[in-house]
């Protein structure tokens, strides 16, 4: 049987005398660590869904909002993500690695989106995309949403791998492991993505006016 | 700011744009994967080998898809050879273009074509000079256009001659058979052009003009009726330039002696003045515009009505009744994209009177107004050789490099390049 601890359950100070027990099991959990938490997964903890969820989701949705852009629905990807979690996490050799185990999920979701959504442009004969915007009157989210029209162009693993590194911030290690690829593929593969992106960009007038207009916040420092 | 710079500043904006803090929509993914989760059943054998027959079938569909769906047209050309940059040039009187689909383009020697781009039912080619005899198989949904300077012809289904003189910036259009839209300068909303009809546009000073070829029995001896768009006192008569026309291989001789006096136009009563104009009927416009009354026109027509009469006052040359119409547009519709454009055709009209200054104003007023409207190619272009004109050539070499970085392959990119070599 497990200990209270475990369970995230705080046990009061002694009640004996009036006393009132405190129970403050979700935020306890929420401090657990990564091994832990892959034993309630395990374990068919009841409070698995919620802890993981309450964990990982921001995380996921994010990625995926950087993966794909303000114009994508996310959500039925997120519960693919969790649901492989469910089904995937026995294979875990390193209960540690828990977070880098949902992040290497999520990669994987993305490429298979990119390559069903590249699927399905060609079967549609062509471009499903919308028209080029006029070139006039950008505003930031018209930038960003030109910025996936270029992430469009590219490969579903240039642009995996180009979404980690440069939107998400990861390590360039991490973005090995999540891809499953080694670090030199990754090197190649981040090289690539970056030279057409700043190739497409180049070339959107409208766009590099914009940029040019609004200025350079703070540097990148994931770039470095 | 570097190319890189610019990437990373868009970097930053997309994560800015996505926040770490879930909304309530997305929280409502918690519920849903509980219920997933509590649900999920494994399937059995059976719902296997269901799931595989599905797969097998969908892979047999997309099999079927694969080999029934339309190709991209391709082409060959034949006496002909494909230059640097995708140029086709004809080397001799056979030469020819040959779609996929049928369709065929005859090209004279010395014509220089390109291919810009290939679709299912069609393509967009770009005359770059020369002379082609288009023949295009109809088909539902077809798609062609030939870019000639700055004019484009949308053709259906349809044979005719077109041909595009460099020097003279010039577009001279000889229609056989079927129906083309031509869209330029002075084409604001394409002019849809029928069987018979000869159309010649220059580029150059502004003029357009259509004669219907099919009234053989005309007498030579009558006025050429235009369909023009001239807003000036230079334009050459359509006669003129029919005969002009008439001198480049292809286009039959016999064409300048029996211009029409009128254009065919298919005019319904009661129909919208702007229909009417587009299908040439200006005469027509400007009748009931005048039967109105000219004065309550301007002042009470609503807007589509308006930018018609002035459309149609244009094309028939009626230039006081065009520059009251578009100055009528800009103070009653002010803002609208007619309004915007009407300030480009005061240029163009004040430029034929050779008001200078006041042109130079219309053509600034509309870059100021519509920087990237349909007419920046046009007013930038007519600008730089106004200056030059009326203040020097060291005014207009600041705005020859703006155009040129602007239409490098633009109308007035030979005369902007012969500015700034005189430098």
């Amino acid at each position: 049987m497990k200990d209270a601890t475990d369970r995230g359950v705080r046990d009061a100070e002694a009640p004996e005398r009036n006393g009132r027990v405190l129970i403050f099991p979700e935020r306890r959990l929420a401090e657990a660590d990564d091994a832990s938490v892959v034993r309630i997964l395990l374990d068919g903890d009841p409070r698995a869904p919620r802890i993981v969820w309450q964990r990982f989701a921001p995380m996921v949705f994010r990625i995926f909002k950087r993966a794909f852009g303000p114009e994508h629905d996310i959500d039925d990807l997120v519960q693919e993500v969790f649901m492989v979690l469910f089904d995937r996490v026995v294979t875990l050799r390193e209960p540690n690695a828990l977070r880098a185990f949902v992040v290497s999920i999520t990669a994987h979701t993305i490429r298979r989106e990119l390559r069903r959504k590249t699927a399905a442009r060609w079967l549609m004969l062509g471009d499903t995309s919308a028209a080029r915007a006029r070139e006039a009157d950008l505003d930031s989210r018209e930038a960003v949403v030109r910025l996936y029209r270029i992430l469009d162009r590219l490969g579903s693993d240039d642009r995996t791998a180009f979404v980690l590194r440069f939107l998400e911030g990861l390590e360039l290690v991490e973005v090995a492991q999540a891809t499953n690829v080694s670090l030199a593929t990754t090197k190649r593969r981040l090289a690539r993505a970056w030279g057409r992106v700043v190739t497409h960009a180049r070339r959107d007038t409208a766009l590099v006016e914009y940029i040019e207009a609004i200025g350079f916040g703070r540097a990148a420092e994931v770039l470095t | 700011m570097t190319p890189d710079q610019i990437v990373e500043r868009l970097g930053q904006l997309a994560r800015e744009t996505s926040e770490d803090e879930l909304t309530a929509r997305e929280n409502e993914g918690l519920p849903r994967l509980e219920r997933a989760l509590a649900q999920r059943v494994r399937g059995s054998r059976r719902a296997t080998v269901v799931r595989w027959s599905l797969l097998a079938a969908a892979l047999s569909v997309t099999v079927a898809v694969f080999f029934l769906r339309e190709r991209t047209l391709t082409f060959e050309v034949a006496h002909g050879k494909v230059g640097e940059g995708g140029y086709i040039v004809s080397e001799s009187a056979e030469a020819s273009v040959r779609f996929s689909d049928h369709s065929e383009l005859g090209l004279e020697p010395g014509t220089r074509l390109r291919v810009s781009q290939l679709e299912v039912r069609g393509a967009r080619m770009m005359l770059e000079g020369g002379l082609l005899h288009v023949h295009i198989r109809p088909r539902p949904a077809a798609s062609w256009a030939i870019d000639a300077g700055p004019y484009v012809v949308h053709v259906t289904g349809t044979e005719f001659d077109v041909a595009w003189k460099v020097e003279e910036q010039t577009l001279d259009l000889r229609l056989t058979k079927g129906s083309v839209t031509v869209e330029g300068p002075l084409a604001n909303g394409g002019i849809h052009m029928l069987a018979g009809q000869h159309l010649v546009a220059k580029a150059s000073d502004g003029s357009l003009s259509i004669v219907d070829e099919r009234n053989a029995g005309a007498s030579p001896s009558d006025a050429p009726t235009q369909a023009s768009a001239a807003p000036g006192t230079e334009t050459a008569s359509a006669a003129a330039l029919a005969k002009a026309a008439s001198t480049k291989p292809g286009i039959p001789s016999s064409a300048t002696t029996e211009i029409a006096p009128a254009v065919r136009v298919a005019r319904s009563v009661g129909a919208a003045w702007s229909a009417r104009v587009a299908h040439g009927d200006f005469a027509g416009v400007l009748e009931d515009a005048d039967r109105q009354g000219i004065d309550r026109t301007l002042a009470e027509a609503p807007l589509s009505d308006l930018a018609a009469v002035a459309d149609a006052a244009r094309y028939a040359r009626r230039q006081d009744i065009a520059r009251r119409a578009l100055d009528a547009l800009r103070t009653r519709f002010p803002g609208t994209v007619q309004a915007r454009d009407a300030a480009f055709f005061l240029g163009g009209l004040a430029e034929n009177q050779n008001e200078g200054p006041s042109a130079l104003e219309g053509y600034e007023t509309y870059l100021r107004e519509s920087p990237n409207g349909p007419y920046a190619s046009q007013a930038l272009g007519r600008r730089f050789i106004l200056v030059q004109r009326l203040q020097g050539a060291e005014a207009a070499r600041p705005m020859a490099v703006q155009y040129l970085d602007r239409f490098r392959d633009g109308p007035y990119a030979p005369n902007a390049r012969k500015l700034l070599q005189a430098q």
